[in-house]
């Protein structure tokens, strides 16, 4: 198995555990941190989830990591957020007054009228080698905010909250709303692949 | 169709899974970590462990328990409760692997607790802890710490429509651990207080029928068990294949 440089960003909020715990499975090399040479040498660099997006914004400032992770990203660096980890990738959010998130996709996060808990069918646009492998699957959702605007942006969107957001891609970026760490055999597939995928991480070094 | 989520209970006393019986009597049945990795192999949509010790002692949350689960490696989402009594033991507690928590003692001392908690993890995470209560037509909160019954009326009722809430975990106090005790008139009479705010549902839930009956209450979200998927694996089983599959979320067993 290809041993891929996996950096997941430390920024104070969520349950890295679980995703580290996924992670370990696939035998990819996992550094927990939030350090700018090692961001800079990661293959890919994964924002998970859990928290409050004026908490993890301001954590990433604190760490003065901002703006170097917003370039880094801008540079090509290929990487995943995962749920908050994907709302804080966008221009700004309704959770949060003060702070602006990192922008590297368009767009602003908005507050849902319910609360999205549970396990939804998402449904993919593409059918390119896993986003077909992933339509009307089951995988697990945790979120109070969301990207509504589906039309342009996404690659998936949830099937039973449309027009809600579940993954969006840009180029070297992709946005996960559910969590692959918490979706069972779906959900560690999922993130298997993408991981394994030679065109969207390219060796850095 | 939004699916109903089953879920797993797992009460914790003095760092052993114990069976609980109207939150007085309890039994001792094992190990947490055996008990979870169990839910976790059966695909169950998540797995809620309860530490009653904690907030009862005033120890805080048990920081070295959810670790021990979470190096576990499961991947079903893991909700803890017990002894959170602050945003500083949520944020620690989700830190040590869960994805969610319940609060129960610590919001009858403090009813902004929530709104705290959730500018640190978000409201998607908060879960609030109701042991209820119903005497002709109230409702109560029952402290099992101080043995008190708190009434459901006035300012309470806006502190748990919160939007710093995501979900009510309602337990039916005296048919806590009876099989097939639990009342569904509960989540009827309810709904006059807390209108279509989620519930999670537990306390002497045991038979397909009953499963069924709660889960057509749309503001049920998730029907939670204890002692009887604790006892044994074919029931969980039999639950699987005789629940309607456009309703729940039917997995095979995996591993």
């Amino acid at each position: 198995m290809r041993n891929n440089k996996i950096v997941i960003v430390d920024y104070g909020v969520g349950n890295l555990a679980s995703l580290i715990n996924l992670l370990s499975k696939f035998e990819f090399e996992i550094t927990i941190s939030n350090k700018k040479n090692v961001l800079k040498n990661a293959d890919c660099i994964i924002l998970p989830g859990v928290g409050n997006f004026t908490e993890a914004i301001k954590n990433l400032k604190k760490d003065k990591i901002f703006l170097y992770l917003k370039n880094l990203i801008l540079s090509g660096k290929p990487t995943i957020g995962i749920c908050l980890g994907m709302q804080i990738l966008f221009q700004s959010s309704e959770e949060s007054l003060k702070e602006i998130g990192l922008g590297v996709l368009s767009g602003k996060i908005i507050k849902l009228k319910k609360k999205n808990i549970g396990w939804f069918k998402i449904f993919s646009k593409k059918r390119d080698q896993y986003f077909k492998k992933i339509n009307n699957k089951l995988f697990y959702f945790n979120h109070s905010y969301g990207f509504k605007d589906v039309k342009n942006s996404c690659e998936s969107y949830i099937k039973d909250l449309y027009p809600y957001l579940a993954i969006v891609k840009n180029k070297n970026v992709l946005g996960i709303q559910f969590h692959p760490e918490k979706s069972q055999y779906e959900g560690e597939n999922f993130l298997k692949n993408i991981l394994l995928d030679n065109n969207f991480i390219k060796k850095v070094h | 169709m939004k699916k109903k989520r089953l879920a797993g209970v797992i009460i914790v006393k003095n760092n052993i899974v114990v069976q609980s019986f109207s939150f007085k009597k309890y039994l001792p049945l094992g190990k947490p970590e055996h008990f979870v990795e169990n839910l976790d192999r059966w695909n169950i949509d998540e797995i809620i462990v309860l530490d009653i010790d904690s907030s009862k002692l005033n120890v805080g949350p048990n920081f070295e328990l959810i670790k021990k689960i979470a190096k576990l490696k499961i991947r079903t989402p893991l909700i803890y409760g017990g002894g959170i009594r602050n945003s500083e033991d949520a944020k620690k507690v989700i830190q040590s692997g869960a994805d969610r928590l319940v609060i129960g003692y610590s919001f009858l001392q403090d009813f902004n607790l929530p709104s705290k908690i959730s500018n640190v993890i978000g409201a998607q995470a908060v879960i609030l802890s109701l042991p209820l209560i119903k005497f002709q037509k109230e409702f109560f909160i029952y402290n099992y710490i101080l043995k008190k019954n708190i009434q459901i009326k006035g300012e309470i009722v806006n502190y748990i429509n919160s939007e710093y809430i995501s979900e009510l975990f309602i337990t039916d106090v005296y048919n806590d651990g009876k099989f097939n005790g639990f009342k569904p008139n509960i989540i009827k009479d309810l709904k006059r207080l807390t209108k279509n705010f989620p519930l999670l549902v537990f306390g002497g839930i045991s038979e397909v029928t009953q499963i069924n009956k709660i889960a057509n209450f749309s503001n049920v979200a998730s029907v939670c068990f204890g002692n009887f998927l604790n006892y044994l694996e074919l029931n969980y089983q039999k639950y699987l294949k005789n629940l309607p599959k456009n309703k729940f979320r039917v997995t095979q067993f995996y591993k």
